[in-house]
């Protein structure tokens, strides 16, 4: 049969084509920059460490405090709107590490990604909320029932996982009220034309709604959410010693803006004004609610994430049962930074102490690690 | 070209009957099989256009058989339209299964189809195809009339045209996806600002494919109507709207492939079911196997909108000789 030849070699060359260039994408985290184990962990200039970011959070963290100046490795930002694709792109190993709140990153976990959490950040929990119009007349948690809540960002947010457990702390039951999902963007539109009542959402929404007079219900402070936020590294990223050395000296970097941010919020709330083009008030409260320290995945941590884990798992808003100290790694930053009076860091005190030296075995031994000698 | 068909001979109906797709597997073509003439010298002559007078090359006679008679020993024809995705789908199952794909870059064929087989038997695939056909079907046919409307318009008047054209095409540059914020504050976050969105991905490729049309009808044909003393709504109803017939049919592809597509942006909005939800959620919990259902069910939905049109090509073309590959 001469004529359907080359009809089906076309489509049979056009599909091979494809999913080999497919293929290849999944290798080509092998032949990306990989430096030689650097002998001793002192020589990173062959490193670079991709760094992932939502809505320029840690960037414009980072930038403020100033304390990633003159990283003995290089650094590239990699920015994402939202922690799934985040995640993503630390699964395939272009980007190193990450960082999000404690449900996106179960919500990675439950997925199976590869990915080990290195440090975790904590917050009071007044940066989730649920609002309600203002003149609504839903004033307490109890008076939900029955209605419409509609949640941001999606299925397995904390701003679910608040009304959850205010619902619980209540004594009603999840399905007492009617759960409706809305990307944020897209609910800030629909709340500002009054097209919804009540509406869990986080961080900066939450604060410019408040702003145009929506009212507080309920928010995360009090235990009802966790406040607590990781830094995640991609497994890849981990199991090489000078990349796990650098991302050990980023972590203290990361751990020194933040007792910066604490101190200093004013000067924080400009820089984080005009990079987001937000009004300064608004600003202000963003960056009050935001995390003050950066700590060690601790068994305490960890037990509160558990429970967290666990409540979402019971209203099914997580598919499978997350065991969340299996995904932890401490060694990259076993120990909180000592608490001295926090500096503005420029002078780079503890960052230069903060000289890993790997040992040929890069499993949990503090002593490989990036402790401030003080 | 119609005039191709006014030379044949009146009864040469058994001469490929002119089904302008060129499909042979219609009852007939399978009837035919069963009489098997060594020579022709059955009743069908060949028309003079098959032109066979090319046979004098080396001295021994060679019979020439008209193109269907030839076309009868090889693969029929929905086979061999089968084999793309059946090689395709083989070629997958073969760089899974040696390692070549990993799972983190494409979950394997086996998995994905493991996974699908669960969605379905639990009834959440079944529903949310149901729930998805539904939005689907209601803005579509919204989104047809509306862009049919507004070509007629546009097509057939040049004050609609002034007045229609460029502003659809202002529109249509819209990036639909950033229209999601405004849809909710006019339609609220049920059904209509998702039906909206489908209707927005239907109403543009059929307005321009069949303004196209309208107006890529030949002026030869048009001129001809005029000799021949049709009036202006007889010209439009003989010779313009059945011109525009091919344009529209290729809009009509693209709406419906559109249509689906809209749906996986339509259906963050506020969704609790769907094929967009599903897949939504799924990337939400890294589900990538159940993803890869879902490109897989959006794949076969295209495939039964492009069966569709194919049909109604077939229906509504088949007064149109047409190329139909060689």
């Amino acid at each position: 049969m001469p004529r359907p030849l080359p009809r089906l070699l076309a489509a049979a060359a056009a599909v091979t084509l494809s999913l080999t260039l497919l293929a290849a994408c999944g290798d080509a985290k092998k032949t990306d920059t990989h430096v030689k184990a650097a002998s001793g962990g002192t020589d990173l200039s062959g490193v670079t460490l991709t760094l992932g970011d939502q809505a320029n959070g840690l960037q414009t963290l980072l930038n403020a405090a100033g304390t990633l100046k003159n990283t003995p490795y290089k650094v590239k930002w990699a920015e994402f709107q939202g922690a799934a694709p985040l995640f993503q792109a630390m699964q395939s190993g272009q980007v190193d590490t990450g960082s999000a709140a404690d449900l996106p990153t179960l919500q990675a976990v439950s997925g199976g990604l590869k990915i080990k959490l290195v440090a975790a950040s904590s917050a009071d929990g007044s940066g989730t909320a649920i609002l309600t119009q203002p003149g609504s007349a839903v004033r307490t948690v109890q008076d939900l029932k029955g209605k419409d809540v509609v949640i941001s960002s999606a299925k397995g947010s904390i701003a679910e996982y608040l009304l959850a457990k205010a619902l619980t702390d209540a004594g009603l039951k999840y399905s007492d009220v009617h759960v409706q999902y809305l990307l944020p963007t897209a609910a800030q539109a629909a709340f500002n034309a009054k097209k919804i009542g009540n509406w869990a959402t986080f961080g900066i929404y939450q604060d410019i709604a408040v702003q145009k007079g929506a009212k507080i219900v309920v928010d995360g402070r009090d235990g009802r959410t966790s406040g607590i936020g990781f830094i995640s590294a991609a497994q890849s990223s981990l199991t090489d010693p000078a990349r796990k050395a650098a991302i050990a000296d980023f972590l203290g970097r990361l751990a020194e803006a933040y007792a910066w941010a604490a101190t200093h919020r004013d000067q924080y709330a400009q820089v984080f004004a005009r990079k987001n083009g937000v009004p300064l008030d608004v600003a202000k409260t963003v960056v009050g609610q935001g995390a003050d320290s950066l700590v060690p995945v601790s068994p305490a941590v960890t037990a509160k994430v558990q429970a967290v884990s666990d409540l979402m798992h019971t209203i099914g808003s997580l598919p499978t049962d997350v065991k969340v100290a299996g995904t932890v790694d401490t060694s990259a930053f076993p120990h909180a930074l000592a608490p001295t009076t926090a500096t503005t860091a420029t002078t780079p005190t503890a960052s230069t102490s903060a000289n890993p030296n790997p040992n040929a075995n890069p499993s949990a031994t503090s002593s490989a690690s990036a402790t401030p000698a003080n | 070209m119609s005039t191709s068909e006014m030379s044949r001979p009146p009864n040469a109906a058994t001469a490929g009957t002119g089904t302008g797709t060129g499909c042979p597997a219609t009852p007939e073509g399978g009837a035919r099989l069963s009489k098997e003439p060594p020579e022709d010298t059955g009743p069908v002559a060949p028309p003079a256009n098959d032109g066979d007078q090319s046979a004098e090359s080396s001295g021994d006679v060679e019979t020439i058989r008209p193109a269907h008679e030839r076309r009868r020993r090889q693969v029929p024809r929905p086979l061999r339209r089968a084999s793309g995705p059946v090689g395709a789908l083989l070629l997958w199952w073969l760089l899974s299964a040696t390692g070549v794909l990993s799972p983190d870059t494409l979950a394997s064929p086996v998995r994905v189809f493991h996974k699908g087989w669960n969605l379905a038997a639990d009834g959440q695939l079944g529903s949310a195809i149901r729930v998805s056909t539904q939005r689907v079907i209601e803005g579509f046919l919204i989104g047809a009339v509306a862009g049919t409307a507004l070509a007629l318009l546009a097509g057939l008047f040049r004050l609609g045209e002034d007045l229609i054209d460029s502003t659809v095409g202002m529109l249509r540059a819209l990036p639909w996806v950033g229209l999601i914020p405004l849809f909710i504050v006019w339609f609220g976050i049920d059904e209509k600002p998702k039906i909206a969105l489908v209707v927005i991905a239907v109403t543009f490729p059929l307005y321009f494919n069949i303004y196209a049309g309208i107006r890529g009808v030949d002026p030869q044909l048009v001129e001809a109507g005029t000799v021949l003393g049709l009036t202006r709504w007889g010209q439009i109803r003989h010779i313009v709207l059945p011109g525009a017939l091919p344009g529209a049919l290729v809009g009509l592809r693209y709406a419906l492939g559109s249509a689906w597509l809209a749906l996986v942006f339509a259906e963050q909005i506020n969704a609790s079911n769907g094929i967009g939800y599903l897949m939504n959620n799924a990337e939400q919990f890294f589900q990538t196997d159940v993803i890869v259902v879902c490109l897989v069910v959006y794949a076969v939905l295209g495939l039964i909108s492009d069966l569709i049109v194919r049909l109604c090509t077939k229906y509504l073309l088949s007064w149109r000789a047409s190329f139909d590959g060689a």
